[in-house]
């Protein structure tokens, strides 16, 4: 194009040039056959790459309804889960099921905002009081707990993370070994506390939630132990290297235990008569 | 029409013939391919705007298309693209100056080495496009490459010729 060229005769030049370019290779394709069967190929070739494409992109676009619809069948297997281990715990000698009914309920939250280099960190959920969550709701994911709800508004709650020194969850090492109080040591573990210093440990034996709680359900694998300290020659302190990786958290289960209010209020009671 | 100008087309003319001649009696093998289309193009007046260059070029691809034995509209598909690109070239290998005064393009400005260098660039754009349309996907990049750089290297000559007898007629209409 001659330089300072108005844009009318630019716009005029490219498409005479197309034009033309597009008669000619009209030409070559209608009077030969090799011509016509190499430009069906491009043809076909640059539709796939399109369509290929375009569908890639919707893909991408479509992975937010894709986690959500995995995160809520995710939430419908671990309440099958815990039905079931329910009709199994209350099964009778005889085997028949006496109660279907699991105490916990169970509902999928996206984290909003999580803190997680300071002591005392947290996590803000999307859902609320309108959403059934009551202050003392535990946090869980596939991978282990997460924390515990300490205040709730309308849509919103706010919860102490696992990675908080303030916090302590109550843990079994192994299914069937010791409890203790498990907390986390202010850098990247958590530690499980005061397990019977006359009781054999392993390292890389796997760390669950004891279930002695109204937050947590019982089971719900934490970690390994990676290391053991003996602490006053009494007990053993136990390094916990957690499943969960709080740095790709993003999608997590709240689980509220429906007996909650009836079980802190029998406390309170035994509390009161013992005085 | 004045005199250069008929004089201009008469050159044309006798290029399309000889490329004729070229594409029916002169046979080179599978790997050489003789054209003096992509410099006749550059020697297209300049007072002749790009879309009329560009017309002029796909009916020289055409006719010679038609009159050999050649793949129909083949020429046509490399030279319009070559007529194009013409001001580019020249700005690129003449200088601005001449396209903005759109003064016949001679050998006495750029010298010989740029008018090579220029002859050699159009014919390269040229067979880059028409090579691959000829083989239309059955030759590999190979063959295509060494088909291009084999075409290229007659070309160039035949082309200097050519550039030599358009330039000797600018300079007389210079003159």
């Amino acid at each position: 194009m001659r330089k300072g060229s108005n844009p009318i005769t630019t716009i005029i030049t490219v498409a005479v040039f197309l034009c033309l370019e597009t008669a000619s290779l009209a030409i070559l394709r209608s009077n030969n056959v090799l011509q016509r069967s190499w430009f069906g190929e491009i043809g076909q070739g640059t539709m796939k790459l399109l369509w290929g494409g375009g569908e890639q992109v919707r893909d991408y676009f479509r992975l937010r309804s894709c986690n959500d619809s995995l995160a809520s069948e995710n939430l419908r297997l671990i309440q099958e889960n815990a039905r079931l281990n329910a009709i199994i715990d209350r099964t009778d000698v005889s085997g028949v099921a006496q109660s279907t009914d699991s105490r916990f309920s169970y509902k999928g939250a996206y984290i909003i905002k999580m803190s997680r280099n300071r002591q005392h960190n947290y996590i803000i959920l999307d859902k609320g009081a309108e959403d059934g969550v009551i202050e003392g709701s535990g946090i869980i994911t596939g991978q282990g707990i997460v924390g515990i709800v300490e205040a709730v508004s309308d849509h919103y709650c706010y919860a102490i993370s696992l990675l908080n020194r303030d916090m302590n969850v109550s843990a079994r090492l192994r299914k069937d070994g010791p409890v203790g109080p498990l907390s986390w040591n202010g850098r990247r573990n958590a530690e499980l506390q005061e397990i019977p210093h006359h009781l054999m440990t392993e390292l890389g034996d796997t760390v669950y939630s004891s279930g002695y709680s109204t937050i947590f359900p019982k089971d719900i694998p934490i970690g390994v132990t990676v290391a053991s300290r003996l602490k006053d020659g009494a007990t053993w302190n136990l390094e916990v290297k957690m499943f969960e990786d709080f740095s790709r958290l993003k999608y997590v289960t709240i689980v509220t235990n429906l007996d909650a209010a009836e079980i802190v209020k029998l406390e309170k009671e035994g509390e009161n008569e013992q005085k | 029409m004045n005199r250069s100008d008929r004089l201009i087309l008469a050159a044309i003319l006798m290029v399309i013939l000889v490329q004729l001649v070229i594409c029916n009696y002169l046979f080179f093998g599978p790997m050489v391919t003789l054209t003096l289309l992509p410099v006749t193009v550059l020697f297209i007046p300049l007072k002749h705007s790009i879309a009329r260059t560009m017309l002029e070029a796909f009916l020289m691809g055409l006719v010679v298309d038609m009159l050999s034995d050649g793949v129909l509209g083949l020429n046509a598909a490399a030279l319009v693209p070559v007529a194009f690109a013409r001001d580019f070239f020249i700005r690129l290998f003449v200088g601005g100056d001449t396209l903005v005064r759109r003064d016949p393009v001679t050998v006495n400005k750029p010298g010989w080495f740029r008018m090579i260098a220029m002859i050699s660039a159009a014919t390269l754009f040229f067979l880059l496009i028409y090579v691959p349309l000829d083989s239309a996907g059955e030759r590999s990049l190979g063959f295509n490459a060494a088909r291009i750089g084999l075409s290229l290297l007659p070309s160039i000559p035949v082309g200097i010729v050519i550039a030599h007898v358009f330039s000797n007629l600018n300079t007389r209409e210079q003159l």
